[in-house]
């Protein structure tokens, strides 16, 4: 399967060709411009169905394997959930050249952010005295794993 | 043993082994199709300045040449730390000191990512403190080139080593 609208195959050829390691392969289709237009296209679920698609209709040059990585890398720009986690773990099963190695590379990239928020703020009850108003509200959110904690006072 | 040359999946591996007997993962294959030696020859015309020894030869990648005499490729950066150790290969970091023969690591700066490699055929004072080294670059050919005139020193530091006992 080729995506030949949506991506430039000469770039990601030349990166494929001149990568050693898929460490190298990662890092340079993740800065692919047209890799990243094209993956913040389309939906997560898109992606997915084309991977399944492109399997079907078989690798038989370089291109073809190409649009694999691109689908693989191109998860990477969407929030992380547990279909994507997942997705990545069961690439596990394909025998093509650095698929494994790439799903095992996004999975370790591609970490759920915590955050926490809390806002606090301060009065006076009858004796005059300052007392603290807490309240705490928690949120998941996508990307790189990192804690910010938010507060406010009067 | 037969190579799978004109597939994309896993490719057949060899026996190779550090000084200390442990195993190397290691493939050998890979496929270079016309697209893939047009692009070949764009690149060549990008570093007019290098030589380039041979045309594409995807049985091998860098650290295949530097750590496995051409005769595989090696992918696992895993693997290239079992090397460093077993082999006892020693950090040059006099630059002074840099002798032909000596390799080259190039490790991204961020990551500790040893991305390439090559062999050192230059001694650098001789050439403004920036020695020749030939490398593989990929799955194209083994290039001639100065050690910072390679796709591959962008992000990346280098440093040297050798074995020396």
């Amino acid at each position: 399967m080729k995506l030949q609208d949506k991506l430039d195959y000469e770039s990601l050829r030349r990166t494929y060709l001149l990568a050693s390691t898929p460490n190298y392969l990662y890092k340079y289709l993740r800065r692919d411009r047209t890799l990243e237009e094209f993956a913040k296209s389309v939906t997560e679920q898109e992606l997915r169905e084309l991977f399944t698609q492109a399997i079907k209709d078989g690798i038989r040059d370089v291109d073809d394997l190409l649009t694999l990585y691109a689908i693989i890398v191109g998860l990477t720009f969407k929030e992380c959930s547990r279909g994507i986690a997942s997705f990545f773990d069961g690439l596990d099963k394909y025998d093509f050249q650095w698929v494994r190695e790439l799903g095992a590379i996004c999975a370790a990239k591609s970490v759920p952010t915590i955050l926490v928020s809390t806002t606090y703020s301060a009065y006076r009850d009858k004796s005059k005295k300052t007392v603290p108003n807490t309240s705490t509200n928690v949120s998941i959110r996508k990307a790189e794993a990192k804690v910010q904690i938010k507060g406010e006072s009067i | 043993m037969s190579m799978k040359r004109e597939s994309f999946t896993r490719r057949d591996s060899i026996t190779v082994q550090t000084r200390a007997g442990d195993s190397i993962e290691n493939f050998q294959g890979g496929m270079i199709d016309a697209g893939g030696r047009m692009c070949w020859e764009a690149m060549k015309r990008d570093y007019r300045s290098a030589k380039f020894r041979t045309g594409p030869i995807p049985i091998y990648n860098c650290h295949g040449l530097t750590f496995a005499s051409r005769r595989t490729a090696i992918d696992k950066l895993g693997e290239l730390s079992k090397i460093l150790r077993d082999d006892r290969y020693m950090e040059i970091t006099n630059l002074n000191r840099v002798l032909p023969g000596d390799i080259i690591l190039y490790i991204d700066k961020q990551t500790g990512d040893r991305e390439h490699s090559g062999i050192v055929v230059s001694e650098p004072k001789k050439t403004l403190g920036v020695p020749f080294v030939v490398s593989k670059w990929g799955m194209f050919g083994e290039v001639l080139h100065l050690a910072m005139d390679c796709p591959y020193h962008e992000e990346c530091m280098v440093k040297y080593y050798r074995v020396i006992e």
